[in-house]
C-alpha cells in the first residue's frame, strides 16, 4: 500500500534513501541481511550491497539466530545440519560485498573446517582481525591456501582449546601472514608452543594467553627468546607446573627449580611495555580453582566464555 | 542564567505552527543553520506537515529539557529518556514512522533519525522472512516472478 508522504510525493518503503536504509540494515544480523532484506525488492536488494555493512562479518552469535530458539542450540558443533547451514550463509555472505571485509568474527560453537575456509579465505582477500574455531588439525595444505589469501591479516584469536596445531601449521599461518602482530591462543603454553610462536611469529607485538594455563619454564623461554613482543596479558593463566595461578607461584617455581633467580624473570619481562598478571589474591582466579576441579587442565571454561574479551585491545571484540 | 528564553515559530506545510525555545530549534542541523542565517521570528518549514512537526517538536522539547536538567547527568535521567523513547516508538504507526524518518533526515536530527531506524530494523528482525517484510511495510516487490525465481536459485547454493 503506498501512502502520500509529507515530502510531497508518493512513495513508500521501497523508495526510501540508499543511505537511510543502509542504516537501518546496519542494525539487523547478517542472516536478516542476506535471506530477508535483500530479496524484498530491487532497491533493497541494492542497499543490501552498501560497503558499509560488510567491513565487519559479526557470526558470533549465529548459533541462537541459526536455531531462532538458543534452548535448543547446544552443541551444535556435532550437528552435521548445522554445520551444513553454517557453509550455506558462508556461500551466501561471499556474494555479497564480502572483499571489502576487513573483520570476521565467528561463534567458538563451531568448528572451521576445510570446506568453509575454501568458501571465505579466496573471496575475503582483506581481512585484517579474524576469530577462527579451529579444533582439529586442519590438513596442511588447505591451510596454507587459506593464509596464502590473507596477507593482510593483523590480528588473530583462535578461539577453540583442543590439540595444539602441529609444527606444518604454525608455519602456513607464520610464513603467509606477515603483518600479524596481535595473536590470541587458547591452548597452554608449553615448551613446543614458545618455540612455535618464537620461530613463525616474530614480527608478533601482542600476545594474549588469557585465562589459559601455562608451563613457567615455556613462559621464561617465550619472553627471553621473542625479539619483538612488547604486551603480554598472562590474565587468570593457571601455571601449571606450580600448581597456582599467579606469578608469586611463578616466580617461586622458577626459584624451587634453581633454573633462574626472580631477577632474571625480571630483566626478561622487563623489556615488554605491558605484563599483565593477576594481583596476589584475584577473584576470578579462586573462582576457576573450584570449577576446575576434577577437569583437565586443557578444559578451560573461563577462555571459552571470554575469548572476546582483552586487556590489550588489539585483542578485543 | 537569562531568565527571558528565546522563542521561534515553526510552521508545517500545512500551516500549523508551533512556538518553541530556541534551544528546542537547536537539536536539528537543519533549523539551527536557518535560524542563524536568517533571524526571522517565523519559518516556514514546507517538507513537513503539522502531524509530524508536532512529533519533532514532541521528542525535540523532551531531549532538550533532560539535557539542561541533567546537567551533572544523573544516570535516572537517562534511564526516563530512554523509558521516554521506547513509548515514543511503540505508540506510533508505521507510516508515522516512515514521515518521522524522512523529516529526522531531512531536519538533520540525528538522535531521531537513529531512534525511528531502530524501530523499523526491530520490525524486520520480527519478521520471519522477505515475504513478511513486504507484507508488514506494504511493499510491492518489483521482482518478476522469473527474477525473483532466479534470485532464490542463486542463493540456494549447491555444493556438490
Amino acid at each position: 500500500m503506498e501512502t502520500p508522504n509529507s515530502l510531497g510525493k508518493i512513495s513508500g518503503w521501497e523508495d526510501m534513501e540508499r543511505n537511510i536504509l543502509a542504516k537501518i540494515f546496519g542494525m539487523l544480523n547478517v542472516i536478516d541481511i542476506i535471506k530477508g532484506v535483500s530479496r524484498v525488492c530491487v532497491s533493497w536488494f541494492l542497499a543490501s550491497h552498501d560497503k558499509a555493512l560488510w567491513k565487519t562479518i559479526d557470526l558470533s552469535n549465529i548459533k541462537s539466530i541459526i536455531s531462532k530458539n538458543p534452548d535448543k542450540a547446544d552443541d551444535l558443533s556435532n550437528d552435521e545440519e548445522h554445520q551444513y547451514e553454517l557453509r550455506n550463509i558462508l556461500a551466501e555472505i561471499t556474494k555479497f560485498n564480502s572483499s571489502v571485509t576487513t573483520n570476521l568474527v565467528f561463534d567458538n560453537c563451531y568448528y572451521i573446517q576445510e570446506e568453509e575456509l575454501a568458501i571465505i579465505a579466496p573471496r575475503m582477500p582483506n581481512v585484517q582481525k579474524l576469530s577462527l574455531p579451529l579444533y582439529r588439525n586442519i590438513n596442511e595444505s588447505a591451510l596454507m591456501f587459506t593464509f596464502s589469501q590473507w596477507k593482510n591479516l593483523q590480528t588473530l584469536v583462535i578461539t577453540k582449546p583442543g590439540l595444539p596445531f602441529s609444527n606444518a601449521n604454525f608455519r602456513a599461518i607464520g610464513e603467509n601472514c606477515k603483518s600479524l602482530t596481535s595473536l590470541k591462543l587458547i591452548w597452554p603454553l608449553n615448551n613446543y608452543l614458545a618455540v612455535q610462536i618464537v620461530r613463525y611469529f616474530s614480527n608478533l607485538k601482542n600476545l594474549s594467553l588469557r585465562g589459559t594455563a601455562l608451563w613457567s619454564r615455556a613462559l621464561l623461554w617465550l619472553v627471553t627468546y621473542h625479539q619483538n613482543l612488547k604486551n603480554l596479558n598472562l590474565l587468570h593463566c593457571f601455571y601449571i607446573d606450580s600448581k597456582g595461578f599467579n606469578k608469586e607461584y611463578f616466580n617461586n617455581y622458577i626459584k624451587s627449580i634453581g633454573l633462574d633467580t626472580e631477577n632474571n624473570v625480571q630483566t626478561a619481562t622487563q623489556k615488554l611495555d605491558t605484563f599483565i598478571v593477576c594481583p596476589n589474591h584475584c577473584e576470578t582466579c579462586n573462582e576457576l580453582r573450584g570449577r576446575m576441579w576434577g577437569r583437565g587442565l586443557y578444559d578451560n571454561s573461563l577462555s571459552n566464555e571470554q575469548w572476546k574479551t582483552d586487556e590489550i585491545k588489539e585483542l578485543e571484540f | 542564567m537569562e531568565n527571558e528564553k528565546k522563542m521561534i515559530t515553526l510552521k508545517s506545510s500545512d500551516d500549523v505552527t508551533f512556538e518553541v525555545e530556541e534551544a528546542v530549534v537547536l537539536e536539528s542541523q537543519f533549523l539551527s543553520h536557518l535560524v542563524q542565517d536568517c533571524p526571522a521570528p517565523e519559518h516556514k518549514i514546507k517538507e513537513v506537515t503539522g502531524k509530524i512537526l508536532s512529533k519533532v517538536v514532541e521528542y525535540c522539547e523532551k531531549h532538550v529539557v533532560v539535557v539542561v536538567d541533567g546537567g551533572d547527568s544523573s544516570s535516572s535521567s537517562g534511564d526516563d529518556l530512554k523509558k521516554w523513547d521506547d513509548k515514543f516508538i511503540k505508540e506510533m504507526d508505521l507510516s508515522t514512522v516512515y514521515d518521522l524518518i524522512a523529516a529526522a533526515n531531512y531536519l538533520n536530527i540525528q538522535a531521531l533519525l537513529d531512534l525511528m531506524c531502530q524501530r523499523v530494523a526491530d520490525v524486520i528482525t520480527a519478521c520471519k522472512d522477505h515475504k513478511e517484510i513486504r507484507e508488514t511495510l506494504g511493499i510491492v516487490s518489483d521482482y518478476t516472478a522469473e527474477e525473483e525465481a532466479e534470485v532464490l536459485k542463486e542463493n540456494e547454493w549447491a555444493f556438490d
